[in-house]
């Protein structure tokens, strides 16, 4: 990422700021609808560029653990689906299943934080 | 003329043509959009009465030979329409259907329902005072109108495809695959269903999508159901399960729609059906319904890559994904 200021999750803070203050509340019907679910998304987005690099560190710690072997986080994830529809990954396997609680809770964290439970 | 007059006009040939005279359409719009379905609400007159009609065009998927998205069941146009005549017969409250689209029309694949007041929008139905009369009887009443669909003359249904367990997830997994999008819990509740497939399923009618947002409720019952294009043969426990998964809980506490328990459910079902609810398979339909959202909601994420057409609404669905997934591996955790 270059140096340059404002950095990008203030830049799409502030646009989701302008749409929802300035824009949404002019709108209705389908185009209120698919503004307000845009606005949803850039939050989303900025979510994911603060909290992603943490929770891609860990999945790949735990995938290295897993697979015992290191690699690129979309190769390691491609591998550990092949290793489960092959069978050579044990479906009961608890370090396989928190590994999987925790990837999916951490994209949650993204994706809809208020799905969590707890 | 304009392509909504044009299309207004058409309509209101079909309507003069098949429903009644003068047939005089106004007031056309569209409720609903998408590629492949679409919902507008009109009026026509009839006679000296200007009355409330529903237009469902529901056109099949745009799928290239051999994809295997093709392979799962959708029912569309005139099989839809038949589909909804022999649930009213079953005693299945549903709008009542005024014609049905040929060709000639020119509007695609459809038919014209009289319009069924009532709301569907989970949030309101949940939570408004007025509609506190139906949240008591939810549940109950959702397991007699499943019972009924389930007990509907399959022989006259011919276009029905057979949808069982197995099945399901055969084609699911193939629909999954054809994205090369590797998520390792899909993967692993693919594998759990496989191995956790119900025994001694039987073979009936299935709606396919029987949850909240696609029933109509006034302030005591279930006014209608409606999208029956994922009807199919199947096991019928596939819709019990199917109704309780949390996504179709729209933030509610209880498992069945957000407002009922599964024990006014099950007990409603087997009164009407003569048939006990087997647990275990209710649970692998969660369990399996939960995989199969997540795989829907992946399928629409995606479809630009086939429609070449983006939203931001089918984007925002592709990140639902998890959702289900880690209800998925609640369930797991709570063992059998």
């Amino acid at each position: 990422m270059p140096q340059s200021r404002p950095p990008a999750p203030q830049i799409l803070a502030v646009v989701n700021e302008f749409l929802e203050t300035e824009l949404l509340p002019g709108l209705e019907g389908e185009k209120w609808f698919n503004l307000k679910v845009a606005i949803n998304l850039l939050a989303l987005i900025e979510r994911e560029l603060a909290l992603a690099p943490a929770s891609d560190e860990a999945a790949g710690q735990r995938l290295g653990a897993l697979l015992r072997e290191e690699g690129p986080l979309a190769a390691q994830t491609r591998r550990l689906a092949a290793g489960i529809r092959s069978g050579e990954v044990a479906i009961d396997d608890p370090e396989l299943l928190q590994h999987l609680r925790e990837t999916t809770r951490d994209a949650l964290r993204i994706n809809n934080p208020r799905w969590l439970k707890s | 003329m304009s392509e909504l007059d044009e299309f207004s006009a058409r309509l209101g040939r079909v309507v003069a043509q098949r429903i009644g005279l003068p047939g005089e359409v106004s007031e056309v719009r569209r409720l609903t959009g998408g590629a492949t379905k679409a919902t507008y609400d009109f009026r026509a007159r009839i006679n000296d009465e200007v009355r409330h009609f529903v237009l469902q065009i529901s056109n099949p998927r745009a799928v290239r030979a051999g994809d295997p998205l093709g392979q799962l069941p959708r029912v569309v146009g005139g099989d839809d329409a038949a589909l909804m005549m022999a649930a009213a017969s079953s005693g299945v409250p549903v709008p009542e259907v005024k014609a049905v689209l040929v060709p000639e029309d020119g509007l695609g694949q459809g038919f014209i329902t009289r319009f069924v007041g009532g709301e569907t929008i989970a949030r309101r139905l949940l939570r408004e005072p007025e509609f506190a009369n139906l949240r008591q009887g939810f549940a109950a009443q959702c397991g007699r109108i499943l019972a009924r669909i389930h007990a509907m003359e399959g022989t006259r249904l011919p276009f029905l495809q057979p949808f069982g367990a197995a099945r399901q997830v055969a084609l699911y997994r193939a629909a999954y695959e054809s994205f090369d999008a590797p998520q390792p819990v899909i993967e692993l509740g693919l594998r759990w269903a496989e191995d956790h497939l119900p025994e001694n399923e039987r073979r009936t009618v299935q709606h396919g999508d029987f949850r909240m947002g696609n029933l109509i409720c006034d302030a005591h019952r279930i006014a209608s159901v409606l999208d029956w294009e994922l009807a199919a043969f199947g096991d019928p426990m596939g819709d019990l399960g199917w109704l309780m998964i949390r996504t179709w809980r729209f933030g509610g506490a209880h498992p069945v729609g957000g407002i009922g328990t599964r024990e006014d459910l099950f007990a409603a079902y087997e009164q009407e059906s003569g048939h006990r609810v087997p647990r275990k398979a209710v649970r692998f339909w969660e369990g399996f319904g939960c995989i199969k959202w997540a795989i829907m909601c992946l399928m629409k994420g995606e479809e630009h890559r086939r429609t070449g057409t983006r939203t931001v609404e089918a984007f925002a669905i592709g990140r639902r994904m998890e959702e289900p997934l880690y209800d998925f591996l609640d369930l797991l955790a709570e063992g059998d």
